[in-house]
C-alpha cells in the first residue's frame, strides 16, 4: 500500500479496515524520518519503536522518559518524569511519539537558525530556513517523514513556517489547549497547536487536545465541539480584508493572496474591506511583552534540580532575558512592561470592533516565503519581521490557521491567514476546509514528495 | 536606581548580574550595539496615547485553581524522579554553592 502523502485520518481508517497494521505505519515514518534526516535536521530525536500511528512533537513538549531539550544546550541531556497533557491526550487516543523536533532554542526565533543543534533545512530547498521556531515540525510534515506534527505558537511560531514550508498551520485560540509540561516562552501568549497537510488532520487533533486541563490554570471551560464535522457546514461567511496588512508584502505573495479571495467569492463568500491598525505597531508591543515573561520564565534554569547552569545560554537567550530584565526593572516597568499592556488593550479593541463588521479575516501569513540560511543575523529585528502581520493576533489571544496558496517563481511556498474570533476555531477550520476541497492546494505537497521517495 | 539612557557596559553588567548570566567581552559588544538597537524600536510605543486605558495582563478570563485538602496530588514525583536530573546531590538534598 503506497502510504506516500496519505492524511492522518486516512492512515487510521485503512488500521480500521485492517489494510495495513498501526505497527507498520509507525515503522514507515520512523524509517522515512531517520533516512531524511541528515538531510533535513528536522529531528533532535527520533524514536524506534511504538504501537501506534506515530506524530512529531515540538521539542518543547515534555515526554516521559524522552530527552527534551527545547533546542538549548541547557536541557541537553533532560529527561523529563512527567507527559506535557498535550502528550498524554494523544497517548491515550492511540497515538504514539515518532520523535522530538528541532526548534529555535527556546521558541526564540524564526529560522530554526538559534538551534543549539543546527538549523532545519527547507524540504523546498535546503539552502532556505523552514522557518520557525516550528522549523523541525513544518519540515517533518512537508517532507511527510509525520504526518502530523504538534508544535507552538508564542506569534507566528507556527502560522510562519508551516506558510515558509507549504503546510497548513492552526494556532488555536490562546487557554484552548493546555500549556502544561510545555517549555515556557511567553506565558501570557504560548498556544500549543497542529501543523498537518490538511485542514481535517487539524481539526482531528484539535478536538483530542483542546479543553480544560486542571493542571493549566489559563485553560478555558468553553465546551470542545466536534470540529470535523462541523468544518463540513459548507457556512458562508463575511470575510474582512485589510489595507494595512498587505504593506510590504512581496508582490507575488499579493497576487496569490487576491486569486485566492476570488476563490472565496466563487464559493458564496462576501468580502469586505476593513480598517484595522497597522501591525507594525504590534512589533514593540509583542517585543516587550515577550521578552518580559522569557526573563522570568527563564530564571528557573539554575543548573541545581535539573539541566546544565546558566553559561550554557545561546546569545539569543541572554540578549532576551537582559532586555526582558531591563523593561521590567525598577523605574522601567511603567514606561515599557505597563505601557506595552495597555497599547495590547487597544490592539485587542480594534480588533474586537473589526469583528462587529465580519466574521473573520484574510491576510497573508508572511511579507516574503523563506529567506536563505544566514540571512537573519543582518537584521536586527529579523524574527518580529517576519512575524509582524501574526503578532496583533497573538497579542490578543486570537485563533489563527495558515494555509498555502501556490509557490512563487522560485518554487517556495506561499500561505494566506485566516484570523478568527476567540475560539472560533471551527470557522477558521471551515473556510480553510472549503479552500482546500476546491484546490488541493494546487497539488504542491505531491509535487515536493517526488523528491522524497520511501 | 541609576537613570541611564544609553546601554554601557557597566548597565549591561548589572543587568547580567540581575539575571545570573556572565557574558565574555565579545559578547558584552554585541550586546550593547543590539539592545541600543532594541530600546531605540521599542521607545516608540511611547508615541502611542494610553490615557485610561486599563493594561491587558492576560486574555483569558482567569479564575484560581484550589488544591482540596485530602485530594490525592498525581502530580507528585518520587525521590528518584526528582532526582534523575541533578547532577549536585548529596544524600537526598540538592546540594549549592554556599550562598551567605
Amino acid at each position: 500500500m503506497e502510504l506516500r502523502g496519505i492524511k492522518l485520518i486516512d492512515l487510521l481508517k485503512s488500521i480500521e479496515q485492517k489494510k495495513i497494521s498501526s505497527i507498520e505505519v509507525f515503522n514507515y515514518f520512523s524509517n522515512r524520518s531517520k533516512k531524511y534526516n541528515k538531510l533535513l535536521n528536522a529531528y533532535i530525536t527520533i524514536l524506534d519503536s511504538g504501537s501506534h500511528v506515530p506524530i512529531s512533537f515540538k521539542d518543547n513538549f515534555l515526554t516521559k522518559n524522552i530527552k527534551t531539550t527545547a533546542s538549548s544546550y541547557v536541557l541537553e541531556q533532560f529527561i523529563p518524569p512527567y507527559n506535557s497533557t498535550v502528550v498524554d491526550r494523544l497517548i491515550k487516543s492511540k497515538l504514539s511519539i515518532l520523535g522530538k523536533t528541532n526548534m529555535d532554542a527556546w521558541a526564540h526565533g524564526s529560522s530554526t537558525e538559534t538551534s543549539d543543534f543546527g538549523p532545519t533545512k527547507n524540504p523546498w530547498d535546503l539552502k532556505r530556513s523552514p522557518g520557525g521556531s516550528s522549523g523541525g515540525a513544518a519540515a517533518s510534515v512537508a517532507s511527510y517523514l509525520s504526518p502530523v506534527a504538534i508544535g507552538s505558537e508564542t506569534a507566528g511560531s507556527i502560522r510562519q513556517p508551516a506558510s515558509w514550508s507549504g503546510v497548513v498551520g492552526l494556532k488555536p485560540t490562546y487557554g484552548r489547549v493546555s500549556r502544561y509540561g510545555v517549555v515556557a516562552m511567553g506565558s501570557s501568549l504560548d498556544s500549543p497547536g497542529v501543523l498537518a497537510l490538511s485542514v481535517e488532520d487539524c481539526a482531528y487533533i484539535l478536538k483530542i487536545i483542546a479543553g480544560k486541563d486542571n493542571n493549566d490554570a489559563t485553560t478555558s471551560n468553553e465546551k470542545v465541539p466536534d470540529y470535523l464535522s462541523l468544518i463540513k457546514n459548507n457556512q458562508t461567511f463575511t470575510i474582512g480584508i485589510s489595507e494595512e496588512y498587505l504593506k510590504d508584502v512581496s508582490t507575488k505573495i499579493i497576487e496569490n493572496f487576491f486569486k485566492t479571495v476570488e476563490v472565496f467569492k466563487k464559493l458564496g463568500h462576501n468580502i469586505k474591506k476593513i480598517k484595522l491598525m497597522d501591525p507594525s505597531k504590534s512589533i514593540a508591543v509583542y517585543t516587550i511583552i515577550q521578552r518580559a515573561e522569557v526573563s522570568s520564565n527563564l530564571s528557573r534554569y539554575d543548573g541545581l534540580r535539573f539541566g546544565n547552569d546558566r553559561s550554557f545560554f545561546g546569545e539569543e537567550a541572554k540578549r532576551r532575558i537582559i532586555l526582558g530584565t531591563f523593561t521590567l526593572s525598577q523605574g522601567y516597568i511603567d514606561k515599557y512592561y505597563k505601557k506595552a499592556q495597555q497599547l495590547r488593550t487597544l490592539i485587542i479593541n480594534d480588533f474586537n470592533n473589526a469583528f462587529k463588521e465580519v466574521d473573520m479575516i484574510l491576510a497573508p501569513t508572511t511579507p516574503t516565503s523563506a529567506f536563505k540560511l544566514g540571512e537573519f543575523e543582518k537584521y536586527p529585528f529579523f524574527g518580529e519581521l517576519m512575524d509582524k502581520l501574526n503578532e496583533p493576533s497573538a497579542i490578543s489571544g486570537l485563533p489563527g490557521i495558515s494555509i498555502p496558496i501556490g509557490l512563487d517563481k522560485n518554487r517556495l511556498p506561499i500561505g494566506m491567514q485566516i484570523l478568527g474570533k476567540k475560539f472560533a476555531e471551527s470557522e477558521i477550520l471551515s473556510l480553510a476546509y472549503q479552500f482546500e476541497k476546491e484546490t488541493d492546494y494546487f497539488n504542491i505537497t505531491k509535487e515536493l514528495l517526488k523528491q522524497y521517495p520511501d | 536606581m541609576k537613570k541611564i539612557l544609553k546601554f554601557d557596559k557597566e548597565y549591561l553588567e548589572y543587568l547580567a548580574s540581575l539575571s545570573l548570566l556572565s557574558l565574555t567581552e565579545k559578547e558584552k559588544r554585541t550586546l550593547i550595539k543590539k539592545l541600543e538597537d532594541t530600546k531605540e524600536y521599542i521607545d516608540n510605543i511611547n508615541k502611542e496615547p494610553t490615557i485610561d486605558v486599563q493594561p491587558t495582563y492576560q486574555v483569558g478570563n482567569l479564575e484560581n485553581i484550589y488544591f482540596k485538602d485530602g485530594e490525592i496530588n498525581k502530580r507528585q514525583l518520587n525521590q528518584t524522579e526528582v532526582f534523575r536530573n541533578t547532577k549536585n546531590k548529596f544524600k537526598n538534598y540538592f546540594s549549592t554553592k554556599k550562598i551567605i
